[in-house]
Formats: C-alpha cells, structure tokens, sequence
C-alpha cells in the first residue's frame, strides 16, 4: 500500500481538531490501514524472535503516517485516541481470524483442551474483552476509553493521563475499577 | 445503573482496595450504610479484584495474541518414529498433531505438552505411569497411548487416532435426543468402570476429554493428564486449588466438573469421576451445566452447596432411571454415590438396553400405505424379481425405477413393494409427488406420510433426520412416486440416504436422479411375441402385452376373445404400440366399438410397425403420445372438452365436484354421468369406490399433463381453474363450517381426500393474486392443518396469502387469516410470531368493530401467553375476551371464557377466584340447560378444592359431577372423575378404595381406547402402589405409563412429571438404586394391555405381590 503523505495526515488531523468532522472520517480508514498492515506484518511471525509490542506499534504508525515534522504533542494525543480504537479493531479482527481458522481447520480429529483455543496461561480471551468493553461502554466510555489506550495501544497510565487530559489518579482509579469490573463480566459470561 | 451510583462505587472500590482486608468489612460499613446493593457491588468487585490478581489485562494485546498463535510444528518434522502430517487442534494442554508412525505406517495423534507442565520430573512420572495403566487395560472406550515420547526437550504423547467429535461439539448444538445421551453415557461408563477397577481415576472427566468416533464408539481421553495439571489429591487445599485455577476462561472449565471433595481439597478416589460423570450427563439430557457460577470461586462454592434443578423440569423425556442414575451420581457426600462404578455401568447398560428398542407399541408392523390396484398385475415376472433382489442387496439403499410415461413404473414399483412388507417392519410409505409444485415442500410431504409430529417450527427435513437417524429403528422403505418434475430436488433424496442405515428409497422417475449411490431400473415394455411369425394362440396369450390387451379388451367387452381371427391382427397393434401398457390399455378399451382390424387400420395411419429391435426412449414417448392423441381423438367434442376440463383436479374428484366445475355454465351438452363412464370405459379416468365416502375419479399422471396440455391451448384454462378454486372454496367454508359442531372425525377425511384439490386451488389463487378468495379457503382449512399438525405447511401458505397486495386491506378476511396463522404458529411453539399475528388480527377486529373476532383474538392471544408461563398476561387478556362475550351476551360464550380464566387463576394460586369464577360458569351452563358444563364445571370446582386440601368439598363436588356425567352416560366425564375421587381416597390414606375408583376408571378409558387416560390411571396405580409399599409394582406401572406416553407423545407436564416424582420417592426409597431400575424398565417393556391386566388382577392376587415389596422396604 502506497502511504500517504505525511503532510496529508498532518493536514488532517489539524482539521479534525479544528472541528471538521470529515477530516475524522477520512482519517480513520488511513490509520486503521496502516495499523492493520504492521499488525499482520509483525503478528505474522515475519520478523522471528522479534516481541511486537502495542505501544512500538502504535508509535511505528505514528511516525509512518506523520513523519517527524509534526512535533505538537496535542495532534499526537489526538492520534493516539483514535489509534487506541482502531488498534482494537485490527486486534480483535486478527484474534476472530485466529479462532476462526482453528475451528474451520478441516475435520477436526481430535479435541482440543478448551473449546476456546485462545487463552494461555497467563492471557486473556480478547475477543471476550471486547464484547466486555461493549457492555462497559453503556456504563462509563471514559473507562472504555482507558482501557483501549492501556490494553490495545499498550500506553502507560502516565501516558494516558497525558493523552486524555484527566489526572493521573482519576485514569489509576478507573483502570483499577475496569479491570475488576471486566474480569467480572467476561467470568460471567464464559459461564453462560 | 446510573453514571452518578457508578462513580460512588468506583470511588468505594479504590478506597476499600488501599485498606488491609481485614478492615474493609468496618470501611464498607460506613461507606454504604444501609444501601444493600450498593455493597453487594462493590463486595462483588472486590473479589473480582483479587480473582483477577496483578496478570489480568497486564500484558498489551498484540503481545497475548502473538503469545497465542500456535507455533505450529511444520509438516514432515520428526519426532523420534513420528512424522508430522498436520496441526489438529491447539489448546492449554498442548497442541495435537495428527502424524505417522513410519515404523509401522499409521497415522497417530501426537500431543505436544507444554513446557510448563512437563517441567516436574516427579509428576510426570506419575502421570506417565497412570496413562499407560489405563491405555494397558486395552478398553476400546479408553484412548490407547502407543508411546510417551521426549524429543529436544520435548515431551509428547502418541496415541490412538480417532476420527469423530467430542463431546463438547456434540453439545454445542443444545442438549442432545436422549438416545444418543444414553448410548454414549452406557459406554463412558463402560470405560470408566473398568478404569476404576484397575484402581486408576481420571480426576479431570469432562466433554471436552470425551470423543465419539464416527462410528459411534465413544472413547474417555486423557487418563492421568489431571496428575500433571492438578495438585494432587493428597495435599492440595482449597486456596491451593484455586490459586491455579483462577483466570476466567482457562481452567474454568475444569473447575466447572470438580466433584465437592475436589473442590474442597479433600482426598478423592474414583467416586470423585462418578461425579464429575453425573455433571456431564446432567449437560448432555439438558443442556445446561447443572452447577452456575460466574467466577471460579463462585463454581466451586456452587458445587460445594447448591442442588441441580430437577432433570424433569428441563427435559421431559429423560426417562425415570436416567434420572435416578445422574441425581446418583451428583450426590454431594461420595459413599452415598455408587458403590462401584461397575453397578453404575450395569445399570446404564439395562437403561440403552430397553430404551433403545421402541416401546412395545411402536415394534408393530406398520401397515404399509400402497395405493390399492384396481386390475391385475401383468407380466413382469422377471423385472419383479431383478427389482426385488436389487432393492433387498444390503449395499443398495437408492432405487430409481426409470421409464417413458405409461410404461408402468408406479405399477411395478406398487407390486414390488408390496412384497416387501415383511422386510420393511417400519413400514412402507407410498408418497404421492405428483401433485407437488414446489421442491421444497418434499420433506414435508413425507412427514406428512410418515405421520410424524411437527415440532417447534423446526424445518421439515430437521425432523425427518431426528426420526430416522435413531439406528434401532426397524427398516422402513419410502416409495416415492412421479418424481421426474421434481428433478431439482434430487440432492434432498440423497440427503435423506444419509439420515438413517435403516431406510431405502425406491424412486419412480422418467429420468434418473443422478445422485451418488443411485441404482437405476429401466422398465422395459412389455414382452411381446414377433408379430411376423405369430406363434399359436395359447402361446401368444402368455406374452405380456397381449394378455393385458387381452384383460382389458374383456373388461369392457365380456364376450371378447383371442382367436385365430384376430391373434394376428392383437399382435401387431401391441407391436405398433412398443408393448407400452399405457398405450395397449387405451386402445383394448375401444374394442367395444371398434374391431381389432379396424383398430389395426385407424392406428396404422399414425404408427409405424415397430420391426424388431428396441425403440429408443423419445420414441416410446412418441408413440404413447401418439396413442393417447388417437384415443382423444375417438372422443366426442363434448367429451373432449369433459376430460379437458377434468384436468385441473389433482388426486381425483368426486361427481359433484365434475358437475361444479366442468359444467359451471353447462355448456357441455353431455349428460355427466354418462360422460364420465365413458372416460373411465376408455380407461382416460380411474373409478374408485369408496368406503365411507362417495367415490372418486382419478387420471392417470400422463393422461393428465395430456388434458391440461389440451386445455391450456382451447383457451379455457383461466376460467376452469377459477372454478376449480371456487369450487374448493365452497366446500372448504361448508365443511368448515359443519365441523365446528360436528363429532367425529368424518370432517377430517373429506379433507384429507380433497387436500391436493384446494392446495391446488390455493396455488391457483395464490399467483393470481387472488387475495380475498385465498385468505378465505386458507382460513378454512385451518382447523384442518392444525388438527392433522400440517403446521408449517399451513403457516407457510397463510403467510404467502398474507403478504399478497390485494390482502393487505384490515377486513375481516384478513384478521381471520392472521388468527388462523397466529394459532398455528403458537402450536409450533412459536409465541413471538404467534403473538405478533394475533395482535394484528385483533387491532384489526376492533378497528372494525368486530366484537366477536376481537373476543376470539383475545382468548387465543391469553392461551398464548398461559402456554409460555405469562399468568399475569394471560389472565388480564382472558378477562378481556370475557368482558367482550358478556357485552356480546353469548352466554356459551361466556361460560368457556370464565373457565379458561378460572384455569389461569388457579395455576397463579389464587384457589378463591377461581372457585368463584367455576361457579359463575356453572350457574351459567345451569341457566342454559347445558349438563355436561355443569359436569365439567363442578368437576373444575373440585380441583381447587382439591389443591386447596378441601378433600370434603372436593369430595362433595367430584360426586356431584360423576353423578350428572353417570345420567347422561357421558364416559369420559364419568372416567375422569373416577380418576379424581381415587386420588382423593388415595391422599386420604384409603388405598383399597382407591385402587377400585381407579379400576373402575381405567376400564372405561380402555373401553374408550383413550390413551391419554390410560396412562395418567397407570401413574395413579403407580402412586397408590408406593404408597401401600408395593416399591416394585409402583416403579414397574410407572415405567409402562412412561412407555405409553412416550408412544402418543403426550408427555407430563413439568409440574406433572415433579409431582408424580415426588409420589414415586417412597418406592424409589424403599429399593436399591439398581432394583428401582429394573423394575421401571420391566414396566417400560410391558405391553400396555398386560399393564392394564396387571392392575385389573383381583384383589387377593394383587395383594400377594405386597410381600415382595415388604421385603425390599
């Protein structure tokens, strides 16, 4: 895929913060795309003995689509919004591919362990999360919010205090709320 | 929860979680005070906190999903004698592989364990020494391990590969036919049995580790694997359990089939699996786990303290022993469970033993439902043996018998079949495909044949599949007949091939199908003698085409013979017309009026001299056509019109039915009568009496397409097939209208016998658009559909009329129409539909003020909700409807109405109103003169009096009723009744009394060949034997009433069945688990006649059982 240039992100996102609602929706499907390439390329295995990393990822499609030229930390707070739900997306896309190609592998011979392939021992089923996020989205969005920029795009709770303008306890005490509020939720419906 | 309570609690949570836990209880106090919820949250959260621990959500989530791909091993790599062929499945017990053992060139499964769990020397060991002890035992429901293999640090398991699904796939789909649970619960318990008798456990039995082969051998997996995984059973406490198990989603599963010692840490042996075995039954009869929880330590805490809900409240047709065997099983303290798993075993062996034949009922040969033969069969001889030996070769399960029209393959295929019976013990069902369109409604034209229950608006082919999969079901032979227009459907024959080993299919066809499996039989023309050296005559009359020219020549002409005359002259008009029967029939049938000679000459103008050698198929068609063009021709023109017009019945019609719509207008200037024996004299219509009803006529399929083909160019189609539908209309209105007061069933059969006329009708005006006139007949025949359980094809048709332009005016019409679709929608089960139709039928009728149809939407929309458990709704809507017939002051009416509510009201408990409500009825039938309401009233009285434990009133009340019932000789009031007053005399402690009631009962029900009722008696029996401590006796009668009912598909309601279980306890009590089994299943055995004699037997007889039943106890 031919990117972009970056002044043309750039441009975009100084729109979207200057309120044009279109600069957003011609936005997303650019970032979204190039998040989803280095996700596959790096999830994919091609660079071996190599550990992807949320936030390298995320900050790679940072520079690939900005460039370095665009040093205001604002439009990067704001990049970083949007690439933490878009991050969602492609991760949750690729853990639904993965569990997809398990279950349709061909006639299945012999059993697995769990009927649900995915979690090792000390990991989570994304593809539960994500629906546990939804219902948590009717709740309180700010807390989704966190979650995405924790979980999907790997910032720290520093850097998300950062990005989303709210103090650093306020993001500590959401995320502590979040995540047993979640764990909850996806127990729960594992059980129905 | 509102975002302001959200953020009270996230700030209570962060506050709580700073504190040592040991003073969050005092913090919470004073945060939450007195709001309950408020502190029930915030404690749930807490907890979740901890189960969550500091790994939940730690690692980002690019990294756990790259951690979770499978690092799959590449095809071709070795592992010490195995070589990798592919990656089967991946999970938190390592990844499996199929591969080959090139040693001695056979595929295995390979499992990969994983680093972590391999790393303990010391438990591998142990789990290695207890896979092969339970893989030595060679049991062929135990997975065999070849080898336990170490590769680059690596361990592996090989082991048997089995091609098949678990258990935990086969359970996706919902619970599964209680058959199936019963075969694969006799077999695990096999394996497990035999395991335990070695002294080896499994500790981790779950249907995930269960695995059923494609041919059904159900293998138990992973034996000793929980010794690597679980701390083991000796040391492990509960935090210790836990503290391994507590990430959502991973070894849930696990915790989810712990028996309570596990879950407690305590010391396990084999009883331990008999549990977690229960559990997994418990999920295989009802689909849901019997245990909830929504955390690991809320799952545990469930099994350490909670019952099960009752198996009979989910599924009703798990039979009694079942049940005992899993309540059993699931018994919290483990010596109270089986003693040995053996006994366990035994008796899931003696429940799939007697479960698996049909009850006794069901084992009768059922007729077969050929179409009778109105001549004699000719010929054939050799083509009916060669069919016969094909159809009855084990590894022929399709044969399509092929042929130009007119050649006589429903004929063959009839008399085939018909020798067959006694090779197809489950019976041989004709089904006529002629008059079905639509390829799509093939499945259920046969389930309609096969007489099989719709259920539940499941697709028609679902429900075949359910019937016929059941491999103990006896073989059965399908003839399905005319299918050549159908042709499409092909690919649905070959699936019902694939539904049960125990069915064949003969196919009458003109072209074969052309599925896999398929086996053609070409019929060949009749043999005929060489018409240019006619042997002598006594000879030639043995060739098939010329005795059948012969049969039918003197069956309109007594008188007629083969002679040397006219040998010749017979000869060649069979040689002209290729030996095809259809074609011989029509020309013998003229011998009346014309001489062979001059038959020879009229047919030689258009039919050349077949001079040896075959003639191909599109010749043959030729010729038959040519033959039937002759025929016609020699018809009158009024005649011609007559069979013309004829040809828009389809499966026959009556005399009167001609006359309406061949002669609407009468201008056939024929007297009908005569007209149509002349068409049955000429062998283009089949005359056939009736038993019961008046006789019909009916065309042959060939002939017909030929008459429509000729109607279709004079013109006249559209107005004939517009009388045709009115014709059905009227009848289906009048019918409809006669039934609502008329007994008996003699309604049904006039509509069963004209089904494809108005179904044809309906076609006709359902393309045409005709709305008004198609709502009408849809609506008419809808008691029809829902008394025969037509369900889904009446909805089906409804719902097409319904969605037709000119249909969508609110008539009254339409409310109709959307009443009669509602109702069937809701005997499917389908309440959403069910109560949206509804809805709209009594918007409409109170749009138009239609007090009535507004009454009678109401009443079906509360039956509705009364059917799905909605008291509350069901009540209101019924006091509705009520109020509207009051206004309407139908007093009928009314009386039905209040006893419909007084139902409702008494299942909500509230016994006052009801009682008030049955009087109100009763006063009212009273006032009408109506003593058989007044019966029913006062017998509806004594129930709630009865519930309400006012055995005096109750008393008082069935007397009265039996009393009316008794005078007006009414047998199903007095033999209900009866029913009643014994059971009143049997709570009352007066068994002897009871037992005499209810002989007297079940006599006259027997006498009434009411099912339904003989079975409730048995129960009744049954109850009354426990109670006198007759154990045996009682479970025995049980289990016949379970067998009756099972065999008319009326099953006990769930409250039914939890009462009768709670009756039976003492019996159950007062025997050994394995003892209560036998004798239920000796009753499920029972023929219902001996069960009936058994409970007639007199008193001193009967009595001397006692003993038994006393020594037990």
């Amino acid at each position: 895929m031919a990117h972009p240039p970056p002044s043309q992100v750039t441009k975009l996102l100084q729109g979207w913060r200057a309120g044009d609602p279109r600069a957003l929706d011609a936005l997303l499907p650019l970032v979204y795309d190039e998040l989803r390439r280095l996700a596959h390329y790096h999830l994919r295995n091609e660079r071996p003995n190599h550990t992807l990393q949320s936030t390298a990822l995320v900050h790679e499609a940072y520079f690939r689509l900005v460039g370095q030229d665009f040093p205001e930390w604002k439009s990067r707070a704001h990049f970083f919004a949007i690439a933490a739900q878009l991050m969602r997306q492609v991760l949750v896309d690729y853990a639904r591919r993965q569990r997809a190609s398990k279950r349709g592998g061909g006639i299945c011979t012999l059993p697995l362990d769990d009927a649900v392939a995915l979690p090792q021992s000390k990991d989570v089923d994304v593809l539960a999360l994500d629906d546990a996020l939804n219902a948590l989205a009717e709740l309180d969005p700010r807390q989704t919010r966190v979650v995405e920029l924790r979980f999907f795009a790997g910032l720290s709770l520093e850097e998300i205090s950062e990005v989303t303008e709210i103090a650093t306890a306020t993001v500590q005490r959401d995320w502590t709320a979040a995540r047993a509020w979640l764990y909850r939720e996806i127990s729960r419906r594992a059980r129905t | 929860m509102s975002s302001e309570h959200w953020d009270r609690i996230k700030e209570i949570l962060e506050q709580a979680l700073r504190l040592a836990p040991a003073e969050r209880q005092a913090y919470l106090d004073s945060a939450c005070r007195t709001d309950v919820d408020l502190r029930s949250e915030v404690e749930s959260l807490i907890a979740s906190h901890g189960e969550a621990g500091s790994q939940f959500l730690a690692a980002a989530a690019a990294d756990v999903l790259q951690m979770a791909s499978p690092r799959a091993l590449a095809t071709g790599t070795k592992l010490g004698p195995y070589e990798i062929i592919e990656l089967l499945g991946a999970g938190g017990m390592g990844e499996v592989y199929r591969a080959r053992d090139v040693r001695l060139d056979r595929c295995v499964a390979i499992k990969i364990l994983p680093p972590a769990l391999s790393a303990d020397s010391d438990r591998l060991r142990r789990f290695e020494q207890e896979a092969r002890s339970a893989s030595a035992l060679n049991h062929p429901n135990i997975v065999i391990i070849y080898a336990l293999g170490l590769h680059d640090s690596t361990h592996y398991i090989a082991m048997e590969l089995v091609q098949g699904k678990t258990l935990r796939e086969l359970l996706a789909a919902g619970p599964l036919p209680v058959r199936k649970a019963i075969e694969i619960a006799a077999q695990v318990a096999e394996g497990l049995a035999k395991a335990h008798e070695a002294g080896i456990t499994h500790r981790d039995l779950k249907p995930e580790n269960l695995i059923i082969s494609d041919d059904g051998v159900v293998k138990i997996l992973d034996f000793g694997l929980a010794k690597l995984t679980l701390p083991s059973g000796e040391l492990t406490d509960m935090s210790a359990t836990l503290a391994c198990q507590t990430l959502p989603g991973l070894i849930m599963g696990t915790v989810e089939y712990m028996s309570p010692e596990q879950a407690s840490g305590r010391r396990l042996d084999f009883h331990s699996d008999q549990f977690s075995f229960g559990l997994v039954l418990y999920e295989m009869v009802t689909g849901k786990r019997a245990f909830q929880g929504s955390t690991p330590t809320e799952m545990l805490a469930a099994i350490l303290r909670d019952q099960p809900e009752p198996i009979g409240m989910q599924n009703p047709d798990a039979p009694a022993p079942l049940v005992w065997a899993i309540e059993r099983c699931l018994t919290k303290e483990p010596d109270k469970r089986y003693v040995s798993t053996r006994d366990l075993a035994r008796e899931l062996a003696a429940i799939r033993d007697r479960f698996s034949e049909k009850p006794v009922k069901q084992v009768e040969t059922r007729p077969a439902n050929l179409p009778v033969q109105r001549t004699g069969f000719v010929g054939r001889e050799k083509e009916v043996a060669a069919a016969k030996e094909l159809l009855l070769r084990p590894d022929v399960r399709l044969v399509t018998v092929t042929g130009p029209g007119g050649i006589g393959k429903t004929r063959l295929a009839v008399h085939v079949a018909s020798s067959l019976v006694e090779f197809f013990p489950g019976g041989i069902h004709f089904v006529p495909l002629s008059p079905v369109i639509d390829p799509g409604l093939i499945a259920s034209v046969i389930v309609q044949t096969l007489g099989i229950r719709e259920a539940g608006g499941q697709p028609p082919l679902e429900v075949l599949k359910q019937n016929l999969q059941d491999s103990s079901r006896a073989p059965i032979l399908l003839l399905l007949d005319n299918f050549e227009h159908l042709i499409h459907a092909a690919p649905t024959v070959a699936e019902l091939l694939t539904m049960g080993p125990n069915l064949k299919i003969m196919v009458t066809s003109r072209a074969a199908l052309h599925v896999y499996g398929e086996h053609e039989f070409p019929v060949p023309p009749l043999a005929m003698p060489d018409s240019l050296a006619v042997p002598p005559v006594d000879v030639l009359s043995q060739y098939p085409a010329v005795a059948l020219f012969v049969q039918r020549a003197v069956a309109v002409k007594p008188d007629f013979e083969l002679n040397r005359e006219n040998a010749a002259i017979v000869t060649e008009i069979c040689a002209r017309l290729d030996g095809l029967p259809l074609a011989i029939e029509l020309a013998a049938a003229r011998v009346k009026v014309l001489s062979p000679s001059s038959m020879r000459t009229r047919l030689a103008s258009r039919l050349q001299l077949l001079t040896g050698g075959a003639r191909d198929l599109p010749q043959r068609q030729q010729t038959l056509r040519a033959a039937i063009d002759w025929s016609y021709d020699l018809l009158s023109p009024a005649e011609q019109k007559l069979l013309r017009r004829l040809s828009v019945f389809v499966g026959g019609c009556t005399l009167e039915g001609v006359e309406a719509v061949c002669d609407t207008k009468s201008d056939l200037e024929l007297d009908l009568l005569d007209g149509m024996s002349s068409l049955v004299d000429k062998s283009l219509v089949q005359h056939f009496e009736q038993a019961k009803s008046e006789s019909r006529f009916v065309m042959l399929e060939t002939i017909r397409e030929y008459a429509l083909e000729k109607l279709a160019a004079s013109g006249e189609k559209p107005l004939t097939k517009r009388a045709h539908a009115a014709y059905c209309l009227v009848l289906a209105e009048e019918e409809a209208a006669e039934q609502s007061g008329a007994e008996g069933t003699e309604w049904l059969e006039h509509f069963g016998l004209e089904h494809d006329n108005f179904l044809a009708g309906l076609d006709w005006l359902t393309e045409t658009g005709d709305a008004d006139w198609g709502l009408r007949l849809g609506t008419a025949l809808f008691r029809f559909w829902e008394t025969r359980e037509y369900l889904a094809e009446g909805r089906g048709r409804l719902g097409k009329l319904l969605k037709l332009p000119g249909a969508a005016a609110p008539t009254k019409t339409r409310a109709r129409a959307l009443f009669a679709a509602g109702v069937l929608a809701a005997e499917q089960g389908d309440y959403v539909s069910a109560d949206a139709l509804l809805r709209e039928s009594l918007d409409i009728s109170r749009e138009l003020r239609d007090q009535q149809g507004a009454a009678v939407s109401l009443n079906a929309l509360a039956v509705n909700a009364r059917d799905r458990g909605d008291f509350a709704t069901a009540r209101s809507l019924f006091e509705d409807s009520l109020a509207l017939w009051r206004e309407l002051g139908d007093q009928k009416a009314v009386a039905r109405s209040l006893s419909n509510l007084a139902s409702v009201v008494k299942m909500q408990g509230d016994y006052a109103s009801a009682r008030s409500l049955y009087g109100e009825c009763l006063l009212i039938f009273q006032g009408l003169g109506d003593r058989t309401g007044v019966a029913w009233s006062m017998n509806n009285q004594g129930d709630v009096a009865h519930d309400q434990g006012d055995s005096a009133t109750a008393r008082t009340l069935y007397e009265g009723a039996l009393s009316i019932f008794r005078e007006l000789g009414d047998r199903w009031g007095i033999a209900g009744t009866l029913a009643d007053l014994g059971s009143l005399a049997r709570e009352q402690g007066n068994c002897a009394s009871a037992r005499s009631l209810y002989r007297e009962s079940i006599k006259v029900f027997r006498e009434l060949e009411h099912k339904r009722g003989i079975a409730r008696l048995l129960e009744c029996f049954a109850c009354s034997a426990a109670v006198e401590q007759e154990a045996e006796r009682s479970l025995r009668l049980a289990g016949a009433a379970a067998a009756l009912r099972q065999n008319i598909g009326a099953p006990l309601t769930m409250a039914e069945q939890a009462k009768l279980e709670g009756s039976l306890q003492a019996a159950r009590q007062a025997l050994t688990n394995t003892a209560g089994t036998t004798a239920w299943l000796e009753g499920w055995a029972l023929p219902v006649e001996k069960a009936i004699e058994e409970v007639l037997m007199p008193e001193t007889a009967s009595r001397s059982d006692q003993g038994i039943g006393v020594r037990n106890g």
